[in-house]
């Protein structure tokens, strides 16, 4: 990925490593984006989550002389985010791979898994609900839809940044979309039924 | 005939290939599957719906929120790294550089402890008849000691480099390496004022 002032990211860790600030300010502008995505789908406590992006990018200029560039720059510094981020969960005592909300109907509650889509897509909210979904679902499979959707990672670089097999990360990217798609049709459906 | 439609799976694979564009290294039988799958949806009003409603998903995943850090983020985490870096890597060029002064400067002490050794060694055989031999033994002794400081003196240079790294790196992170020109203009101006304060105090003096 190259950045603003057109540094490749060899060029950005070098001046790091030699000690230049503004360099280093690069670096986090251009991963913020990335690490906070991670952190605001991985981290439920809204208090947290920017000191945990901090502590991310120390980490990452803590450890940037032993990066050997045997992956891209971006995915190092995500596959941090995620085990900073499950060190957290861990240490909260938190679920990653069950749901994260209470209050959502399940699939098998509903008469029929079938609704309309246009009931949640192509609307100016559909993004909101799609978001809103994203959240219930558990951790794990939220992070895997932002990191290929939002920041166009393959399965490969997925499978670097969580530590999985590439046939998992598929697995569970086909789960959450199938998950996410019943859902969205099961609650709005629902919804039109009590309206 | 029993018709069989698109599972979920092979809709997923289908447009998740399309996504990431991989049509150049796609395997045959791959592309065979996606060209048949294309002419079943083609064909079929279901599949082909339920084709319509994950494409509908896939760009509103595509559209999701995504967090903003504050503006200030990027400068706030500057400030909050160590004024030093941990761990710093030389280039083995640099290395290179410090191992082969360290060597030249321990040869050079070497030599003047040899000859320092042998003056003594032969001032003593001059003065005393029966140590005729001292000469040799001291030449020898010199050259154990030799052995034992050299090292230390390469020890020591290396420690003296790595201190000099770090007052380089550490005025860099602090001024930027812009604003080092400007740094070494202040400090010659500190120098020239104190020198010229001492040469005064001394006219003084006299």
């Amino acid at each position: 990925m190259e950045n603003r002032v057109g540094l490749d990211p060899r060029q950005l860790v070098d001046r790091i490593l030699n000690g230049d600030p503004n360099a280093f300010k690069q670096l986090v502008k251009d991963n913020e984006r990335l690490v906070g995505q991670v952190v605001f789908r991985m981290i439920p406590n809204d208090s947290d989550k920017e000191d945990v992006c901090q502590d991310i990018f120390v980490k990452v200029y803590q450890n940037l002389a032993a990066f050997r560039f045997d992956c891209k720059l971006s995915t190092w510094i995500a596959r941090i985010a995620f085990t900073t981020c499950l060190n957290y969960l861990e240490k909260k005592k938190l679920p990653l791979y069950e749901d994260t909300n209470t209050d959502n109907h399940g699939v098998d509650d509903c008469p029929s898994a079938t609704g309309d889509p246009e009931n949640w897509t192509g609307s100016r909210q559909a993004s909101v609900r799609v978001c809103e979904e994203i959240d219930r679902l558990p951790v794990i499979y939220g992070t895997i839809l932002s990191l290929f959707h939002l920041h166009d990672m393959s399965y490969a670089e997925i499978g670097q940044v969580l530590r999985l097999p590439d046939g998992t990360v598929k697995s569970y990217l086909f789960r959450a979309r199938k998950l996410l798609k019943e859902r969205l049709q099961v609650r709005y459906s629902l919804e039109e039924l009590c309206a | 005939m029993r018709v069989r439609h698109l599972n979920e799976i092979e809709i997923q694979a289908l447009l998740d290939r399309r996504a990431m564009g991989t049509a150049a290294d796609v395997a045959v039988e791959v592309y065979r599957k996606d060209l048949d799958s294309q002419e079943h949806l083609d064909n079929c009003p279901i599949c082909r719906s339920e084709m319509e409603v994950y494409r509908g998903l896939y760009q509103e995943l595509g559209r999701c929120r995504v967090p903003h850090l504050p503006r200030s983020f990027a400068r706030k985490v500057t400030f909050s790294l160590p004024p030093f870096r941990a761990k710093r890597t030389r280039t083995r060029l640099q290395l290179a550089a410090i191992w082969g002064t360290s060597l030249l400067v321990s040869l050079f002490w070497l030599l003047a402890q040899i000859n320092i050794g042998l003056v003594v060694a032969r001032s003593v055989a001059a003065v005393s008849g029966f140590l005729h031999q001292s000469e040799a033994t001291l030449s020898l002794l010199v050259a154990v000691l030799r052995l034992f400081f050299d090292p230390a003196s390469i020890w020591f240079l290396g420690q003296l480099s790595g201190v000099a790294g770090a007052v380089e790196r550490a005025l860099t992170a602090q001024v930027g390496p812009a604003n080092m020109i400007l740094v070494a203009g202040l400090v010659l101006l500190m120098i020239a004022s104190v020198d010229k304060l001492y040469s005064s105090t001394l006219r003084q003096r006299s």
